[in-house]
């Protein structure tokens, strides 16, 4: 009887381990904050004053089978207090195409600098303009199809094309699903020495949604990335965002519109970690609408401290200086975020 | 038309017998292990210098630029590229040196792991490895085995050459067995059997040589050293008359220095990784260990 126990617990215990080894990586982040700002107790403020769960995250990935590849994140997010589950991502690629790499789901498109990276992984405490003011609050989210391509070049030259259903409400919102969107990207990236690379990315895309004829995205992204001595790091950005939609087809005269709405937002961003573990960074951010006679460019800059304690905890403190036009006084914000991941989480992308 | 296609089938097949197989390392060690094994048959490149710690690496795209063609990646395993290899590998959209691959060769999984955690570990004990201690690079036993398993890798990879690597990775591990007494000799005459050391890179070596690992310049392993510790480990050194501190050449020396003027022990910088030759490398350690032992004769 003794004999049959100890099989049996022995065989659970290797069941465990098994299980262990063929689970999906499993991590969970967490966002918490502390605002306070001129603006935030006003009840139409974007940013509420207080303690807050700015958003959690849970991430499962893992190898499907020798073919592909699975990733699904879901999001409890904080709207004012209230909380809601989504999936912000869901989506399965190729691993065996060669040079190529196909994916299909629900994902942040390969766009631009910053539009890939999730909540936790932002260089500030809330998105970039370049993706917030562009796509709102979800940024730029669809569901479709990627085809990425790796180029023989003696660069890394990778070129995506994408197709989506053109859902996103800020620049699509496509009223049917035959309506979709094509998006193209490029990613260069350069090394200059063994401790310094460049990357350009451009981007383009062109989709319809329920109320232009024609609706054109645009973005330019150039970064520099250096390691300094002490295991410190050096990281600039500057990246470029616009969209164009037109309205009412002149029947007369194809290819002119009677009515157009063009946004520009240019983000800025420095780096630098001064000492090891610490890192001091500076933003600006202009949105504009180049087209309109009425609506003021709105200026951000913004100032941030963070302590990186490991890969695995942050605590930054960060103030937003925020000019716009339409409103009596600039605004003001202060934020202290602490930023924490568990489990096993993939490795950022570089 | 027959003739044409024998020069064409005979090309090809010359064209073959001198390509060279492309392997990709993470490590230089790994790079020096494979150019001992295939010699003028292979061309290989680390994505990782010597200077470089191999935890802290980020999957740089050129990285993925030099893997898009390679016939073989061999890294660490145990869990010690875990933080950057797999973005590398995906990246490089090249299905042969995935995981599970034609062309993967994950050295630890060749060897038995010291340090392996016997119950559940997590972050509050540091950046530990659930697979065990992976640096085994520096247990030149331990290397005998992997090496013997990269002759046979290659020769799968390239079975005209089968005996050429055979041969070549019997050879290094012979050079490997009539180096060891002499090393083994020089440590034990040195005297030196406590040693400090900044992370647990270096404990494959000290057990292979006789030697006992007293502490860490780290409190955990990836977290830096705080004040408090310190202290500790200067009361320590003085406590268990400490001789030797070995501050692997990756990490900064500033507590080790500190240590040093603090307790009397010898502070020798030592490499983790291979710069030119693997038997270089060991040398570089075992002569580390002998100037502690000479400079450290009162203590």
């Amino acid at each position: 009887m003794r004999a049959i126990i100890v099989a049996v617990v022995g065989l659970l215990g290797l069941s465990a381990v098994a299980q262990n080894k063929i689970n999906p990586d499993i991590s969970l982040n967490a966002l918490f904050t502390l605002r306070g700002g001129t603006e935030g107790n006003k009840a139409q403020s974007e940013v509420q004053n207080g303690f807050a769960l700015q958003e959690a995250e849970l991430r499962l990935t893992s190898n499907i089978d020798v073919y592909f590849r699975g990733d699904i994140i879901l999001a409890v997010e904080n709207e004012k207090g209230q909380y809601s589950v989504a999936p912000e991502e869901a989506f399965v690629e190729t691993l065996k195409l060669p040079s190529m790499t196909v994916r299909v789901g629900k994902f942040y498109p390969y766009w631009g600098r910053s539009n890939q990276w999730h909540t936790h992984a932002f260089p500030f405490i809330d998105a970039l303009q370049t993706r917030e003011a562009m796509f709102g609050e979800e940024g730029f989210n669809e569901t479709g199809l990627a085809i990425s391509y790796l180029f023989p070049t003696s660069w890394y030259f990778e070129g995506v094309l994408q197709f989506f259903s053109a859902e996103n409400s800020a620049v699509f919102a496509s009223p049917g699903k035959d309506d979709g969107a094509t998006v193209y990207f490029l990613k260069n990236l350069w090394d200059l020495t063994d401790s310094s690379t460049v990357e350009l990315d451009l981007g383009f895309g062109e989709g319809q949604d329920v109320q232009s004829m024609s609706n054109k995205i645009y973005n330019a992204a150039l970064t520099y990335k250096s390691k300094l001595a002490g295991q410190r790091q050096l990281l600039g950005t500057i990246e470029y965002s616009s969209s164009d939609r037109r309205y009412f087809e002149d029947e007369d005269n194809p290819g002119t519109y009677l009515s157009q709405d063009k946004l520009s937002v240019a983000s800025a961003w420095l780096q630098y970690e001064f000492i090891k573990r610490w890192w001091s960074q500076i933003k600006y951010e202009v949105v504009s609408h180049p087209e309109s006679n009425t609506i003021e460019d709105v200026k951000i800059s913004s100032l941030l401290f963070g302590f990186v304690p490991s890969e695995f905890s942050a605590i930054r403190l960060q103030y937003d200086w925020i000019d716009d036009p339409s409103k009596s006084d600039p605004e003001q914000r202060v934020a202290l975020q602490l930023n924490v991941t568990m489990g096993a989480h993939p490795a950022h992308d570089y | 038309m027959r003739y044409i296609s024998v020069v064409l089938f005979s090309f090809a097949v010359s064209f073959s017998s001198q390509a060279k197989l492309v392997v990709v390392t993470t490590t230089t060690t790994l790079k020096n292990l494979v150019e001992e094994v295939g010699r003028d048959r292979v061309s290989v490149i680390s994505l990782t210098k010597s200077t470089q710690d191999p935890h802290f690496v980020e999957a740089k795209p050129s990285y993925m630029v030099k893997l898009r063609k390679a016939d073989m990646l061999v890294e660490v395993g145990l869990d010690l590229e875990v933080g950057w290899i797999g973005n590398v590998q995906r990246g490089a959209k090249n299905p042969v040196i995935i995981n599970g691959g034609p062309g993967f060769f994950s050295a630890g999984d060749y060897v038995k792991a010291i340090e392996v955690p016997k119950l559940k570990v997590d972050r509050s004990q540091g950046d530990v490895h659930p697979y065990g201690n992976p640096h085994f690079h520096l247990d030149p036993n331990r290397i005998v085995t992997v090496v013997q398993a990269l002759g046979k890798k290659l020769s799968k990879l390239d079975p005209a050459s089968k005996e050429f690597y055979q041969n070549n990775a019997d050879h290094f591990a012979n050079k490997i067995k009539s180096s060891l007494p002499g090393w083994h000799s020089r440590v034990e005459l040195s005297k030196v059997k406590n040693v400090v050391t900044y992370h647990k890179s270096l404990n494959y070596f000290l057990t292979s040589f006789g030697l006992h690992s007293v502490s860490s310049i780290e409190p955990h392993p990836g977290i830096p050293p705080t004040a408090k510790h310190i202290i500790g480990l200067i009361r320590q050194i003085r406590q268990e008359k400490v001789r030797c501190i070995l501050n692997e050449s990756y990490f900064e020396t500033t507590a080790g220095e500190r240590l040093r003027k603090e307790t009397g022990a010898v502070l020798q910088v030592v490499p983790v990784e291979v710069q030119t030759d693997y038997f270089e490398l060991i040398e570089a350690l075992v002569h580390a260990v002998e100037e502690c032992g000479k400079g450290a004769e009162g203590v």
